[in-house]
């Protein structure tokens, strides 16, 4: 049988799986205990009120202090990436997130767990964050780059799902101060050497091409064929600072805080709010977890299809989705309408987050990306904080979270039309050089 | 107000929300405390030790590859 394998092909290495999908599962890792590890500061907090006296407030202050840092340190880490990679990045950053953890068992101040969680650990979980990570995958899979991201990014809602629960049976049957030490141990011994052993920048420092192809995905020029490795979009840029001054970019920022805002108020707020509607706190609680678990579904399934065709449409039909939910909740009856809520809004809830680093990445290029996630993070965060404090004042003010649930969901309509505008096929590189996948 | 979040990215949820939500699955599946940290602390390590078990595959066949 004639052997059809071009040179280009025979000189990549043959391995019995393409490097990238240990890339993905590691980056799965780092979010699953990074994120997920962040995210069991809750079941701390009143263990800390029993033993120090300290009102709920002040531990709050240690959690928004790292909510801020983390998210205005973002940027500059992203920088940080964009110029000297990702393992230089986050492995340094997962040694101190280890660290951290592990020394908070120390806390015998509040000073103390300001500085560690607010501040320290805060800093470690934006040089671990998936801005960065999704960056470095964008290198990895062209075709597939909306669904690695999707894998990757469910391991902070699988981190969420697991170890917050584990943390609070682990805090019943021990202590807090144990609980920490083995969520730095977990990091420390299994996440740092997994990216210590498995982190690479990229395929082409491997001698692979994204997505393992055996030969180089080609774009169809008017004169001759050349790798797609060496076609750039037409805002393909070195530069974020000049990627600010076109608008997609604005685009998807601007729907992004949208995301923060409509996520970020229901975490805090649904309780209360179910409660006011005559829900039980029991009930709510079953249709808040139900809503996670489909988040997942959503976000890997979202994810799968933006990867046959566009992502802006997608990302559009996603905050209008989104908004529908917001609609029902606010208009529907009691029961009814939080678990359509649950429905139609669990499916949304984390598909943002892949199709605005895809997009990102098709449209602007990779070289800046960790930059210009981070921008998208920053704005994203700004939402969140926003909107839980203007959900805690208006509820304050009227007796009620019907205005600033429909304040934030309204937005919903303004980032879904943000979206949709964007124009994907002027802009993206997938349009620029057809991949299989979209040419079929 | 407690001003943690949900996010994305970072944060925590409702402390009231997480109390419910552990209450409706002690509820559930009426595990004690320490068979359920045994239990979830399996499955939490199933992830890096699965991940680090197809990498060391992967160096292995690699390596019997010349």
């Amino acid at each position: 049988m004639a052997d059809n394998t071009s040179p280009e092909a025979a000189r990549l290495p043959r391995s019995p799986m393409f490097y990238g999908w240990l890339i993905v599962g590691v980056c799965l890792l780092i979010n699953f205990v990074s994120l997920g590890g962040r995210s069991s500061f809750t079941v701390f907090i009143l263990p800390l009120e029993a033993d120090f006296g300290w009102d709920r407030g002040a531990i709050s202050l240690a959690a928004s202090i790292g909510l801020l840092v983390n998210g205005f340190t973002q940027p500059f880490l992203g920088r940080v990436y964009d110029r000297y990679g990702a393992r230089k990045v986050v492995i340094p950053s997962l040694l101190i997130l280890g660290v951290s953890m592990v020394l908070l068992m120390q806390t015998f101040h509040l000073l103390f767990l300001i500085a560690m969680y607010g501040i320290v650990q805060a800093v470690a979980t934006s040089g671990a964050g998936d801005p960065i990570t999704g960056a470095m995958l964008a290198k990895w899979f062209r075709k597939h780059r909306a669904t690695v991201l999707g894998i990757s990014m469910a391991g902070a809602s699988i981190g969420g799902m697991l170890l917050v629960p584990f943390t609070q049976y682990l805090i019943d049957a021990t202590h807090w101060r144990t609980a920490w030490v083995v969520l730095g141990v977990l990091v420390l011994a299994f996440a740092l050497p997994a990216a210590f052993l498995i982190l690479r920048e990229s395929p082409d420092k491997m001698g692979l091409l994204p997505d393992g192809d055996k030969e180089p995905e080609r774009v169809v020029g008017r004169s001759s064929k050349r790798p797609v490795e060496q076609a750039r979009g037409p805002l393909e840029t070195d530069s974020w600072r000049r990627a600010f001054k076109s608008a997609p970019i604005w685009q998807m920022c601007g729907a992004y805080f949208v995301c923060g805002a409509t996520t970020a108020i229901m975490g805090t707020h649904f309780v209360p709010y179910a409660v006011d509607k005559g829900v039980t706190e029991s009930t709510a609680a079953l249709a808040f977890g139900i809503m996670n678990g489909l988040n997942i579904f959503g976000l890997v399934g979202i994810s799968l299809i933006s990867d046959k065709m566009g992502r802006k449409n997608l990302l559009a039909l996603v905050y209008a989705t989104r908004g529908l939910g917001y609609a029902a909740l606010l208009l529907l009856p009691g029961e009814l309408g939080i678990w359509t809520f649950v429905g139609i809004g669990g499916f949304s809830w984390w598909a943002t987050a892949p199709l605005t680093t895809s997009l990102t990445a098709d449209v602007y290029g990779l070289r800046t990306l960790g930059t210009m996630n981070s921008m998208a993070f920053l704005a994203h965060q700004i939402g969140s904080a926003a909107a839980v404090q203007l959900g805690g004042e208006m509820r304050d003010l009227t007796g009620s979270y019907f205005i600033p649930f429909a304040i934030v969901g309204l937005l919903l309509i303004p980032a879904a039309l943000s979206s949709f505008t964007i124009r994907e096929k002027k802009y993206s590189i997938r349009y620029q050089a057809p991949s299989p996948s979209l040419a079929s | 107000m407690l001003p943690i979040i949900t996010a994305h990215h970072e944060g925590a949820i409702d402390p009231d929300l997480l109390d419910a939500i552990m209450h409706l699955i002690d509820t559930m599946f009426g595990v004690d405390g320490w068979a359920a940290v045994l239990i979830l602390g399996a499955i939490i390590l199933l992830i890096p030790i699965s991940l680090l078990t197809v990498y060391l595959y992967y160096r292995y066949s690699m390596g019997s590859r010349g």
